[in-house]
């Protein structure tokens, strides 16, 4: 994708599973796990989870109310609406017509689902970009939401202590002084076993029907580590651009462990290395517009500020955009 | 950078939280409470700064279940020394 003008980012809200929980607690249940260093390495001291029948898109639409509230946008004015989740209500329908309905969008609207997890911010907004590019939608929702817990049990010390639910709302809109892009993606299949919910779809391996999640954390810290700063360097070079150009790196919020480890490989300063899940957790699609979100709140992101966006995770997948800030 | 034994173990009884007189070439995960999984990765992530990103390259890293195992796989791309 090249550099696309002429669009914004109109707004960005979010909404996080009911129940917060301090990752303290969850010794209760674990009494053999060494909670403190659990958090000093991931760095995550609170996650949020959804009750037993709160769905993603149930976050979803919660998160859309949010927006609604908080932004001086007509419901009436959306006609576009990507929906980006792995934790779908149903195969089907599409959970993003079922979202149009409950949230009262308009039925004049392009919406559809994207299946995709840690990357799935970075696509959507390329996809959003070029649909208005192309002159298909005006104001188009991003929306994040994924309820993981529900794929993870409670003595599970790799996930448990990590994954929040939540959701995210961001506004695309025609018109306006951000440049999105240039854009470059990339796969590797190979590595799809490494994250992954056996049992969630429709081919059936006896063995594994277990409808949890599985994480080879190894193979995912090798993978983000061989492949994200190469990709990240390459990027910043053919675009002309370097470290010192960029204002802030926004990763995908993975974990502490894993930030550090790919800045550090890097040389990103830290004061343009962004950390701020430690009370929110991985959010998985949603890690991005969160952040995002919160320096937004907090000030620190200016107009004119050169940002990467950078998400990396199931599939395997990975995606790295250039944002030109504008007016928010 | 190559590694050779000392610096090895460092990085194990480091990464795992354990005293380094606890840590010999015999270690392993079944061995050693610390090196659970997060233990793992900054094992990882220590093998991959030493050897400049070369580490990181090595797909059976992943899957090492004990110090031979890391000799093994860091031998593999001649990145440790006896």
């Amino acid at each position: 994708m090249n550099k696309l003008f002429n669009l914004s980012i109109k707004g960005i809200s979010f909404e996080l599973g009911e129940k917060e929980i301090n990752v303290n607690s969850l010794k209760e249940d674990n009494p053999g796990w060494d909670i403190g260093k659990i958090i000093s390495k991931t760095g995550i001291n609170k996650i949020f989870h959804t009750s037993q029948n709160q769905t993603a898109v149930d976050l979803a639409v919660i998160a859309l109310e949010n927006f609604f509230s908080e932004h001086d946008v007509l419901k009436s004015e959306i006609d576009g609406l990507i929906f980006v989740t792995q934790s779908p209500d149903y195969t089907l329908p599409t959970s993003a017509c079922i979202i149009q309905d409950r949230s009262k969008l308009p039925k004049e609207l392009i919406a559809f689902d994207i299946n995709l997890g840690c990357s799935g911010f970075v696509k959507s907004l390329s996809v959003v970009s070029s649909l208005i590019n192309s002159g298909t939608c005006k104001n188009c929702l991003i929306v994040t939401s994924e309820t993981y817990s529900k794929y993870i049990p409670k003595n599970d010390r790799v996930n448990k202590p990590l994954f929040s639910d939540g959701a995210s709302v961001t506004l695309v809109s025609k018109g306006g002084d951000f440049e999105i892009g240039p854009s470059v993606f990339g796969v590797d299949g190979s590595g799809a076993k490494h994250l992954i919910v056996y049992g969630s779809g429709s081919k059936k391996d006896e063995s594994k029907l277990n409808n949890e999640l599985y994480m080879n954390g190894s193979e995912i810290f090798l993978f983000t580590l061989s492949t994200i700063p190469k990709l990240v360097k390459k990027f910043l070079i053919d675009n002309d651009l370097s470290i010192d150009k960029i204002d802030k790196f926004y990763f995908h919020q993975a974990s502490k462990l894993v930030l550090n480890a790919v800045s550090k490989k890097l040389d990103i300063p830290d004061h343009k290395l962004i950390i701020n899940n430690q009370n929110i957790g991985n959010t998985v699609s949603s890690t991005i517009p969160i952040s995002l979100k919160l320096s937004q709140m907090e000030n620190s992101l200016k107009k004119d500020d050169l940002i990467l966006i950078i998400g990396f995770g199931v599939g395997l997948s990975y995606g790295v955009t250039l944002i030109k800030w504008g007016s928010l | 950078m190559k590694l050779n034994l000392k610096s090895l173990l460092e990085i194990v009884a480091e990464s795992t939280e354990s005293e380094i007189d606890q840590i010999n070439s015999d270690s392993s995960r079944s061995s050693l409470d610390g090196w659970d999984s997060l233990g793992h990765i900054s094992i990882l992530s220590k093998l991959d700064i030493l050897t400049e990103g070369k580490a990181s390259e090595i797909e059976t890293l992943a899957d090492c279940q004990s110090v031979k195992d890391l000799i093994k796989s860091l031998k593999s791309k001649n990145l440790f020394f006896e």
